[in-house]
């Protein structure tokens, strides 16, 4: 019995050492970077604000998400921009070889307005960013 | 792996240079880095949108929000881009006192670039669209860098330059011989678009006098 359980004392810490290395040569070099630019996407929002096409007004837009990134004069027809820009990159620096992947997401909504500034169309992008 | 002619058994045959050489390849090898950058949405693969039937509104819809929009004299222009670039790099380290802490790298890059045009006319129906979707090398470089360093070699701040949109506004604080130009500016949504990779110092852009800078400065300049 005694045997047993010195071998046993003296093989669990050194696994758990050697494992305990391993993970930190392996997580080491991981890297990961976030940033976003833009408005608040407060189109993403829950519960999303309702717009109604031919009813909601520049009025509506403009209380519910907040000044648009850009505005746009078309003759008599107005359009607001939304822009949110993020930027997420994610690496893994191992010296022998290295990784990065960068993902630049677009979340962006649009509004047409008429001269009497009635919403005529609009749309939200398929990519999405969390509002947080 | 190649064989030494020889009229020894196929096993003995290994040229033993090669060998070597192979060898201090795999040894010497280090620093090789894959750096990938994918900016916006991949544009679908079949258009579902007809010339002459298709609203703006339909366009939207199902195909999303454009990348850029402006106002053109008949209505709107839609462009819709999506790019990604992907950069491999080879590098090398000498065991030697000094040298072991640096690695010798090349690099080279390839874009795939997607863009979609639309024009609509004044009762928002599609009047005209056309597509291009292309792979070309973006560029090589080379430089001597410290082991762990890890960055891109070539220059492709043109590609993930923040969107023109964050900038408006701001346009009007430009030096003056931009601001004076806002008549023919392509960023400014009202007098037509361009996409990303368009040159800074040709087209309606030439009266702005932006001399191109060289590449470290200009992604300073980005920054």
């Amino acid at each position: 019995m005694k045997t047993i359980s010195t071998h046993s004392t003296r093989t669990v810490p050194s696994v758990a050492f050697v494992l305990l290395l391993s993970l930190l040569a392996l997580t080491s070099g991981c890297v990961s970077k976030s940033s976003t630019q833009g408005v608040e996407n407060r189109w993403r929002a829950e519960p999303a604000p309702v717009f109604e096409r031919g009813k909601s007004t520049e009025h509506d837009v403009l209380s519910a998400l907040g000044p648009p990134s850009q505005v746009i004069n078309a003759g008599n027809r107005t359009v607001f921009y939304y822009l949110l820009e993020a930027k997420r990159s994610r690496g893994v620096i191992l010296i022998i070889y290295n990784q990065t992947v960068e993902r630049i997401v677009y979340d962006r909504a649009i509004f047409f307005f008429d001269a009497q500034g009635h919403l005529t169309d609009f749309s939200t992008s398929n990519e999405k960013v969390p509002l947080q | 792996m190649k064989k030494c002619p020889s009229n020894k058994e196929p096993a003995q045959v290994v040229c033993p240079k090669l060998l070597a050489l192979f060898l201090v390849c795999i040894f010497s090898v280090t620093g090789c880095s894959h750096l990938t950058s994918d900016v916006g949405p991949p544009l679908p693969s079949a258009a579902t949108i007809v010339t002459g039937k298709s609203t703006l509104g339909d366009v939207v819809t199902t195909i999303g929000v454009p990348s850029q929009v402006s106002a053109s004299a008949g209505g709107f222009v839609f462009l819709y881009e999506h790019n990604e670039v992907v950069e491999n790099q080879i590098g090398i380290s000498f065991d030697f006192p000094v040298l072991r802490w640096l690695k010798f790298v090349y690099a080279g890059s390839g874009l795939r670039h997607e863009a979609w045009l639309m024009t609509f006319d004044t009762n928002d129906v599609l009047q005209a669209w056309g597509k291009e979707d292309w792979k070309k090398p973006l560029g090589t470089g080379a430089a001597a860098q410290i082991l762990v360093t890890v960055s891109s070699l070539v220059d492709s701040t043109a590609v993930r330059r923040p969107a023109s949109q964050h900038r408006w506004g701001e346009m009007w604080l430009n030096p003056l011989p931009q601001v004076l130009n806002t008549g023919q500016s392509p960023q400014d949504g009202r007098f037509g678009l361009e996409q990303r990779l368009a040159p800074t110092f040709v087209g309606q852009h030439t009266l702005e006098m932006i001399q191109p800078l060289p590449p470290r400065k200009a992604k300073k300049a980005n920054k």
